[in-house]
C-alpha cells in the first residue's frame, strides 16, 4: 500500500482561542476507505477543512503523494485531486443536475465562447453517470430530487473535477437506510477503481461495515489508527470517548402505575389534508416508556404534533390525566406538565439566536419565580442556568453563549434540561439523540430512564430502531399511519421481529392492538 | 366615456401610449431582476434613473448628440451602482440602506445640479435637443393598422424588447448567467467551486446600472424632452414590484411591466378624455390598485406552487 496523504502534527487555533486541532496525525493509503471518527467537537471537520483548503493550519505539515503541499483555497485542493462532499449540500436548487455538476466549469462554445454548449454538457454528464453507476436524471432540477440523489450529484461534482481522494463529511446523517446501502455500494465501487475515500462519521456500525482503517480523534488529538477488521465497536467507542460505553442501556424493570395518556381512535391530517394518522389508540402509564418504531414518515411526526397541540386533529380523543387535550393551546398543554423534546432541535427545539439561559427559561419565563414585576429576575435565571449546565453536563464557556454556537449534542442537552427540569408527568421525546455523539447519547438515555423511574410516562419516537428497543418497555409499531402492533419489550425484542411489522409484512390482530 | 376609451383602443392610441409608458418600467425592472438574480436587491433604481435622466439630457444638450447623452447616462448609472456595490459588498452596509441613500442622493443631487448649472428650480428643457429618434419603417408605415403597430416607435422601445431577449439568453444560455443564478441562490455552493461571489454581485449591480441608465435616459430624452425634478415619480418602485411579480424570468418581467404600463396608460387616457366625470384622484389610483391586485395574484400562485412542490417531493420519497 502506498501512502497517499500524510498530515503531521496539525495544530489549529481559531482567533477566538478555540483549539480545534492540537497535534493531529493522519495517514491515508491509496485505494482505501479511511474512517475518521470522533465525538462532536473532536476536530474531525476542522482537520478536513484544512485538508480541503478551507482553513489554514496554525502549524503542521501536509504531504500529498509524497510532496509537501499548502492550499490557499478549495481550488488548490481540487487541482491536486482532492474533493469534498460537505455535510450540508452545496447545490443550487433551481439549477438542473448537470448544471450543478458543471457549475464553474461549464463547456463553452460560440462567439467568444460566451455560450454554454448544452449538448456536449449533457453527453459528458451522461457518460459520468454511466461510468460510476450513480443513477440520477441529469436534466432534473435539483430541488425536485431526493436527498440520496442530491448526494450522488455532490459525488459526481467531485468526480467530474478529477478528484482521486474524496472526503465525505458525515454523508449518512441525512440518508435513509436504503440510501446508505446504495452510498456504501458506490464507495466500494470507487475504491475498486483505486479512488481513496475519507469518511467522517460517528456511527460505529458504519465504520465497521465500510472502512478499511479508522483514525480516532478525541479533543483535537489523534488517539489511534486501527485496522477495522482487527478491531471492534467496543474498542473504537472506548477510544473515542475515553472510557467504556454501554451499548445496552442498563435499566430496572418498569413499575407502571395509572394511565397518564389515553389516545382513542385518533385521526390526524397531514399538511395536504390526507390522513397521516388513522384511527390510532394506545395508552401510556406512569413509570413506563412507550416507544414508537416505524420507518420515518409513517405518521410519527403528525402524531406527536397532535398530542402537543401543534397540529389540529380530525377526530378522536387525546386524554391526559382525565383532561381532553384536543382543544387546548400549546401553552396550555405545556403548562400541564407535559415535556416535549422536538425532533428538530434547530427549528422547533431552540431559538438559535438567543443565549443558552434564555433558551432554558423559554418555557417558564412567565412564572413568578423568574420575574420581578414586568422584568426578568436576572440573578435567579443565571443561577438556574448555571445549575442546569452543571447537572446536564452542557459543555459551554458560560450561560450567555448563543444557542446557535453549540454543537448538536450540547444543544440537545439544553433542550433536554429545559424539558426535564419542569418535572413532567408526560415526556414526549422525539428523536432525542439524532445526530448526537455516543457520550451524549448515553447521558440522554440515562436521564430519560431516571425520569421514568420517578414516575413519568414517556412517549419515545426514534428512527434508530436500536434506541427504541433499548429504552422502551412497550413498543408500538406505526405503519402507514396505523398501529400495526403493540409489543411487550420487557425482554428486549430483536430488530428483525419489529422490522417485519415496520415494513408492513406482519400485522397483529386488531383486538390485540386495541388492547 | 367607456366608448371614448374603446375608440382609443380601436385606433391604437392606447397601444402606442402603452408602449411609451412601459419602456422605463420594463428597462428598470430588467435591471432590478438581474441584480435580484445575483442576490442583491437594488432598491436604488429610482435614484439611478434620476441621475441618468439628468446627466443624459445635460450631455445630450451640450454636445447636440442624443447618443452621447445616453452613453453618459448609462456610464453614470453603472458608476453609481458600482458605488453601491462598494458599500454593500465590500463594506457590508445593508443593501436596503445603500439603496435608499442612492434614491435620496438621486433626487437631491439632480435638483442641486439643475440649480447650479442652469439656475433653474423646477424643470430644465433645453431649446435645442436631439431626442432619441423614433424609428419609421418605410413602406410598412403606409399600411393602415400594421403601420401604426410597428412603425414610429421610439428607438428605446425596440431596445427594451431586445433587452428582454438578451436577458433570456444571458441567464439561461451562458455560463455567466448560470454563475449569476448560482451566486444569488446559494452563494456557498458557488464559492465552493471557486466562483467569486463578490465579483459576480458587482457584475449583477453593473447590469442593473446599465438597464436603469437606459430607462433614465429615455425618460428625459425619449418620452419627453426635458428634465423635471423627481420625474421618475415612483417608476423605480413600480419596477421593483414588477421584479417581485415576474420573478427571475425575463418574460415574466415583460408581462408584469405591461400590466403596470396598462394601469398608467388607462390613467393617462381617462384623464385626457374631454368631459370626464370621474374625480381625478380615483383615476390616479388605478396603478396602485393594479399593484395590489398583482401582488394578491402572485401570493396565490406562490402558494399553489409550494403545494405542488411538497406533493411532488412526497410522492418521490
Amino acid at each position: 500500500m502506498t501512502v497517499l496523504l500524510e498530515m503531521k502534527d496539525i495544530h489549529k487555533v481559531y482567533p477566538n482561542g478555540t483549539k480545534a486541532n492540537q497535534g493531529v496525525d493522519l495517514t491515508v493509503h491509496e485505494g482505501e476507505i479511511h474512517a475518521l471518527v470522533g465525538e462532536n467537537g473532536a476536530g474531525k471537520s476542522t482537520l478536513m477543512k484544512i485538508l480541503f483548503g478551507l482553513e489554514t493550519p496554525t502549524s503542521g505539515e501536509i504531504r500529498y503523494k509524497g510532496q509537501p503541499v499548502t492550499f490557499q483555497g478549495p481550488r488548490d485542493a481540487i487541482k491536486q485531486g482532492i474533493g469534498m462532499v460537505h455535510q450540508h449540500f452545496m447545490l443550487v436548487p433551481s439549477l438542473t443536475v448537470s448544471e450543478n455538476i458543471l457549475l464553474g466549469d461549464e463547456l463553452r462554445k460560440g462567439f467568444f465562447s460566451l455560450f454554454r454548449d448544452r449538448k456536449r454538457e449533457l453527453t459528458e454528464v451522461d457518460q459520468l453517470i454511466q461510468r460510476y453507476t450513480l443513477k440520477v436524471d441529469p436534466q432534473a432540477k435539483v430541488e425536485m430530487i431526493s436527498v440520496g440523489q442530491k448526494q450522488r450529484v455532490e459525488i459526481l461534482k467531485v468526480l467530474y473535477r478529477g478528484a482521486r481522494l474524496i472526503i465525505l463529511d458525515e454523508p449518512t446523517a441525512v440518508l435513509t437506510p436504503q440510501e446508505t446501502d446504495e452510498l456504501f455500494h458506490s464507495m466500494k465501487e470507487l475504491v475498486k477503481e483505486n479512488y481513496t475515500v475519507i469518511f467522517i462519521t460517528h456511527k460505529l456500525r458504519e465504520v465497521m461495515e465500510i472502512s478499511d482503517r479508522a483514525t480516532i480523534l478525541r479533543a483535537g488529538k489523534t488517539i489511534e489508527t486501527v485496522q477495522t477488521k482487527n478491531s471492534s465497536q467496543e474498542e473504537i467507542s472506548k477510544l473515542m470517548v475515553g472510557r467504556n460505553v454501554l451499548f445496552r442501556v442498563e435499566k430496572e424493570e418498569a413499575k407502571p402505575k395509572e394511565p397518564v395518556l389515553k389516545v382513542n381512535h385518533l385521526t390526524v391530517p397531514d399538511d395536504k389534508g390526507l390522513e397521516a394518522i388513522r384511527n390510532v389508540s394506545f395508552q401510556i402509564r406512569a413509570g413506563e416508556i412507550f416507544g414508537f418504531a416505524g420507518v420515518e414518515g409513517n405518521g410519527q411526526t403528525e402524531l406527536i404534533e397532535a398530542i402537543t397541540g401543534l397540529r389540529k386533529i380530525k377526530s378522536g380523543q387525546i386524554e391526559y390525566l382525565g383532561q381532553d387535550l384536543t382543544e387546548k393551546t400549546v401553552a396550555q398543554i405545556r403548562a400541564m406538565k407535559i415535556g416535549h423534546i422536538p425532533e428538530d432541535r434547530q427549528t422547533t427545539g431552540a431559538c438559535l439566536t438567543s443565549t443558552i439561559s434564555e433558551n432554558l427559561i423559554l418555557d417558564c419565563c412567565r412564572a413568578k419565580e423568574y420575574r420581578r414585576g414586568p422584568f426578568l429576575e436576572q440573578k435567579k435565571i443565571k443561577g438556574f442556568s448555571q445549575q442546569m449546565i452543571k447537572d446536564f453536563d452542557i459543555r459551554v464557556q458560560n450561560e450567555d453563549a448563543l444557542a446557535g454556537s453549540l454543537s448538536g449534542g450540547n444543544l440537545q442537552k439544553v433542550i433536554i434540561a429545559r424539558e426535564l427540569s419542569k418535572n413532567p408527568k408526560l415526556l414526549i421525546a422525539s428523536q432525542p439523540t439524532r445526530g448526537v455523539d455516543i457520550g451524549a447519547i448515553e447521558f440522554i438515555h440515562r436521564e430519560i430512564i431516571k425520569k421514568r423511574d420517578e414516575g413519568t410516562a414517556v412517549l419515545l419516537v426514534s428512527a434508530e430502531l436500536s434506541e427504541v428497543i433499548n429504552l422502551s418497555d412497550r413498543i408500538g409499531v406505526l405503519y402507514n399511519g396505523e398501529i400495526v402492533a403493540i409489543l411487550d419489550n420487557s425482554t428486549p425484542l430483536s430488530e428483525e421481529e419489529i422490522g417485519s411489522y415496520m415494513l408492513g409484512i406482519k400485522r397483529q390482530e386488531q383486538e390485540a392492538v386495541a388492547e | 366615456m367607456i366608448q371614448a376609451i374603446w375608440e382609443q383602443v380601436l385606433n391604437l392610441t392606447l397601444f402606442v401610449v402603452l408602449l411609451r409608458v412601459t419602456v422605463p418600467i420594463l428597462l428598470s425592472a430588467l435591471g432590478g431582476m438581474i441584480s435580484m438574480v445575483g442576490g442583491v436587491v437594488n432598491i436604488g433604481l429610482e435614484g439611478i434613473m434620476l441621475l441618468s435622466a439628468f446627466s443624459s439630457i445635460a450631455v445630450g444638450a451640450a454636445t447636440g448628440s442624443w447618443l452621447l447623452g445616453v452613453v453618459a447616462g448609462v456610464i453614470i448609472s453603472i458608476l453609481v451602482s458600482m458605488l453601491m456595490g462598494f458599500f454593500s459588498i465590500k463594506l457590508k452596509v445593508d443593501i436596503i440602506i445603500v439603496g435608499f441613500a442612492v434614491n435620496i442622493l438621486g433626487s437631491g443631487l439632480t435638483i442641486f445640479l439643475m440649480n447650479k448649472i442652469y439656475g433653474l428650480t423646477g424643470n430644465y428643457s433645453p431649446e435645442q435637443l436631439n431626442r432619441i429618434p423614433s424609428i419609421h419603417i418605410p413602406f410598412i408605415e403606409q399600411i393602415p393598422i400594421i403601420g401604426k403597430l410597428l412603425s414610429g416607435h421610439n428607438l428605446m422601445v425596440w431596445v427594451s424588447i431586445i433587452a428582454v431577449f438578451l436577458c433570456l439568453v444571458l441567464l439561461y444560455r451562458t455560463p455567466h448567467g448560470i454563475h449569476l443564478r448560482a451566486v444569488g441562490e446559494s452563494p456557498e455552493a458557488a464559492a465552493s467551486l471557486g466562483i467569486s461571489v463578490d465579483r459576480m454581485q458587482f457584475i449583477a449591480l453593473a447590469w442593473s446600472g446599465l438597464f436603469a441608465g437606459l430607462a433614465g435616459a429615455y425618460l428625459s430624452m425619449g418620452m419627453t424632452s426635458m428634465f423635471v425634478k423627481d420625474m421618475t415619480a415612483g417608476t423605480g418602485f413600480i419596477a421593483l414590484a414588477v421584479v417581485m411579480l415576474g420573478g427571475s424570468n425575463p418574460v415574466g418581467i415583460l408581462i408584469g411591466s405591461l400590466i403596470f404600463g396598462l394601469g398608467s396608460t388607462i390613467t393617462t387616457i381617462v384623464q385626457t378624455i374631454p368631459g370626464n366625470q370621474i374625480p381625478s384622484q380615483f383615476v390616479q389610483m388605478i396603478p396602485y390598485v393594479v399593484t395590489i391586485l398583482a401582488l394578491i395574484i402572485l401570493a396565490i400562485r406562490k402558494k399553489k406552487k409550494q403545494l405542488e412542490l411538497t406533493s411532488q417531493s412526497t410522492t418521490q420519497s
